[in-house]
């Protein structure tokens, strides 16, 4: 739980910055494992549905682990006219996964992402840090081919 | 770093910074923008600063890496100042040749250049109809300062508003002049900000608060991220006034968790502000303290409406409350809290530095100053410019936007995203301006601009805009929650062709319910979109219903 201490530590213990915190452990395992739930609860003095209520409303976090890749496709509005939906469609039928999920093998999750404000290059995905622009469904399955 | 606890320490300072910056021949600098961080400015940067470095000249060439330059479809651009020579949609591979023929010959690298069929081939800014067309009050720090340099700043001007307002003026003369000025709000609702600050200021509490909300949560809106990642100072600079106007001893910035550069940007500002001692205690001497945290959103639309990022804030979740009591009266802790846009800071030392009567020559009668607009969809030089309020949408999508781009006729702009409205081409001379869009139905919002060609279908863009509703709604109310569920059924039914009139009357009856009964502006204005398409388009929805018999 040494990470978690940390992380108190960073927000010294303010109950205000639950949401960052929470954050941080989402960054730090790629998700929010069920005892740092209970750890955070424990030493900030906050109830545990209360935690829980802030874990489960944001779609940013997750209680799952994700997969070692992880795809988020820019789901603004520039990029849906300019063919977002397409490459969504083309990422689901590829991966066999909906929106949310991940493959069996642990390999691709597939996510929407909030406007990234990147319009003038849409349609766009994002994978491990790494963002394409002006995707075509076409050039998916040669994206996903470097990523091994 | 000294601190500085004078006017007197500040012009010191102000003339040291500006004799730094005059001391190099020119300057490069280089777009590390949103839009173009994906296209390699940080690579472009270092490749420049390596060529010079093999000539010799690093000294007396400086490479910037700035926030965003505006012309993100023609990005990653640089621009050489003196002269401002802009290149566009430049690559790594270029810096040898920028170095050899630009500032060793003078020469200019031709296919760098900008081109359309009006102008032809022009290098320079002031020939760019995208840039000559602008106003660039606030957005023209951007392509000049390097958003982590405090100095930067104030060479250029900044802070010299703060010193204005903590040494000159008292802070009801501060509130004054901002409410003379008629700032409105950026955001989305125009309200005047001088009287939300006075709202907070007469409230009675020893405690008061005022918030940055840098959310931008709205689909295609992203001229907030180009303030505050090319120059927070400015936004800073801005809260640090109005926190000295209103009696706020805390302020708060609320900004995006995706963006990390972002973030680094604001840190680094504050921290950069708190060694001059702009942040803190006793500032400039004046006896009033100050200080700010920055709070992230983890991603949700509704966390962008005032009283839920102020739970937020408290580490809560972000629900709305019934605003029977303003947030400016009881905010966060239930303390008076007031909470402008990113824009609306900005504006505030350009005010308080040029006085309300100059600001108040900029724009129309009711509309002030200018506004920063991020142009998206069907548009070829998308990116965000700042104009004068009263410029025509035919200016703004054609002159400097450059139309659609894609061989199409131009069909609406939509407004406002997901809470606002489209307008139909016929429509396009009217003049940008809070109320005149606002009563066509497409209220400006916090000032993304949409555009739409003839082949995008409006049943299509309204279902996205309720679908994106539906998953960001926090989904305490019912009229909000089970309101947009069913038009999103209804409307479905109308896409797929089984539609009938009933279905449309009973579309326009939720509609009514869920502005009159909704927690918040998020309901409230959810079927707004849908209500213009129906306005102005009828004939789409109409083609697609069952015809009676």
């Amino acid at each position: 739980m040494d990470y978690l201490e940390s992380i108190i530590e960073k927000y010294s213990r303010r109950r205000n910055f639950l949401i960052e915190m929470l954050m941080d452990v989402q960054h730090e395992k790629g998700y929010i494992p069920r005892e740092s739930i209970f750890y955070l609860s424990k030493r900030l003095s906050v109830p545990v549905n209360e935690v829980m209520r802030i874990a489960t409303f944001y779609k940013t976090f997750s209680l799952k682990p994700k997969a070692e890749h992880v795809i988020k496709v820019c789901s603004g509005v520039s990029c849906y006219i300019r063919g977002g939906r397409e490459v969504v469609e083309k990422l689901e039928n590829l991966l066999g996964i909906k929106v949310g999920d991940s493959t069996p093998d642990m390999k691709f999750s597939l996510e929407l992402s909030s406007c990234s404000g990147r319009c003038a290059s849409g349609p766009e995905i994002e994978i491990d840090g790494e963002v394409y622009g002006n995707v075509k469904p076409d050039d998916i399955e040669g994206i996903l081919k470097k990523i091994g | 770093m000294q601190r500085i606890s004078s006017y007197e320490d500040f012009l010191k300072l102000k003339n040291r910074v500006q004799s730094i910056m005059a001391s190099s021949e020119r300057i490069i600098s280089v777009c590390g923008g949103g839009g173009c961080s994906s296209k390699d400015g940080k690579k472009i940067a270092s490749a420049l600063k390596d060529e010079l470095g093999k000539k010799g000249l690093e000294e007396k060439i400086k490479v910037k890496l700035t926030g965003c330059h505006g012309m993100c479809s023609w990005g990653p651009s640089i621009i050489i100042y003196p002269e401002e020579i802009c290149y566009l949609k430049v690559k790594e591979k270029d810096a040898t040749e920028i170095i050899e023929e630009t500032i060793l010959r003078n020469r200019i690298v031709d296919r760098l250049v900008y081109e359309d069929e009006k102008v032809g081939k022009t290098p320079h800014l002031k020939d760019i109809p995208f840039y000559n067309r602008q106003t660039r009050l606030i957005l023209g720090y951007n392509t000049k300062i390097d958003p982590q340099s405090i100095d930067d700043y104030i060479a250029l001007g900044g802070y010299s508003a703060l010193v204005k307002a903590l040494t000159q003026m008292s802070p009801t003369d501060v509130l004054e002049e901002i409410k003379k000025s008629n700032l409105r709000g950026r955001g989305g609702g125009g309200f005047p900000a001088g009287q939300k600050w006075e709202t907070t200021r007469n409230a009675k509490s020893d405690i008061k608060y005022v918030i940055v909300n840098g959310h931008e949560g709205e689909p295609g809106a992203y001229m907030d991220r180009a303030i505050l990642g090319g120059n927070p100072h400015i936004v800073l600079e801005g809260l640090i006034i109005g926190a000295y106007a209103i009696g706020a001893r805390q302020g708060f910035i609320y900004t995006r968790h995706d963006a990390p550069d972002l973030l680094k940007n604001i840190e680094t500002a504050i921290s950069k502000a708190r060694e001059y001692g702009f942040i803190g205690k006793n500032i400039l001497g004046s006896g009033f303290d100050f200080d700010v945290e920055i709070h992230l959103d983890i991603g949700i639309f509704v966390s962008g409406e005032s009283s839920a990022l102020m739970r937020s804030i408290e580490g809560k979740i972000p629900e709305p409350r019934p605003k029977y009591i303003r947030t400016s009266v009881s905010g966060i802790y239930e303390k008076p809290s007031n909470l402008n846009n990113v824009e609306t800071w900005a504006n505030v030392p350009l005010i308080i530095e040029n006085g309300a009567e100059w600001y108040s020559k900029i724009g129309t009668e009711r509309s002030k100053g200018t506004k920063l607009i991020s142009l998206s969809g069907r548009i070829k030089n998308a990116g965000v410019i700042e104009v004068p309020f009263g410029m025509s949408l035919r200016e703004i999508v054609f002159d400097l936007g450059g139309g659609t781009g894609n061989g199409n006729d131009l069909k609406a702009v939509h407004f406002g995203s997901a809470m606002g409205g489209s307008i139909p081409k016929e429509l396009i001379d009217t003049p940008l301006d809070f109320d005149a869009c606002a009563k066509l139905g497409a209220p400006i919002g916090a000032g993304g601009l949409l555009v739409l060609d003839e082949k995008d279908d409006m049943l299509e863009l309204v279902s996205y805009f309720l679908d994106f509703l539906s998953t960001e709604s926090c989904g305490k109310c019912v009229p909000c929650r089970e309101g947009i569920r069913q038009i999103r059924k209804l409307l479905k039914k109308i896409k797929d062709g089984s539609g009938t009139y009933q279905d449309v009357e009973t579309i326009r009856e939720i509609c009514d319910v869920q502005k009159e009964a909704s927690l918040c502006a998020l309901g409230r204005t959810a079927s707004s979109p849908l209500e213009s398409a129906l306005k102005y388009f009828w004939k789409e929805f109409e083609s697609r219903l069952v015809k009676e018999k």
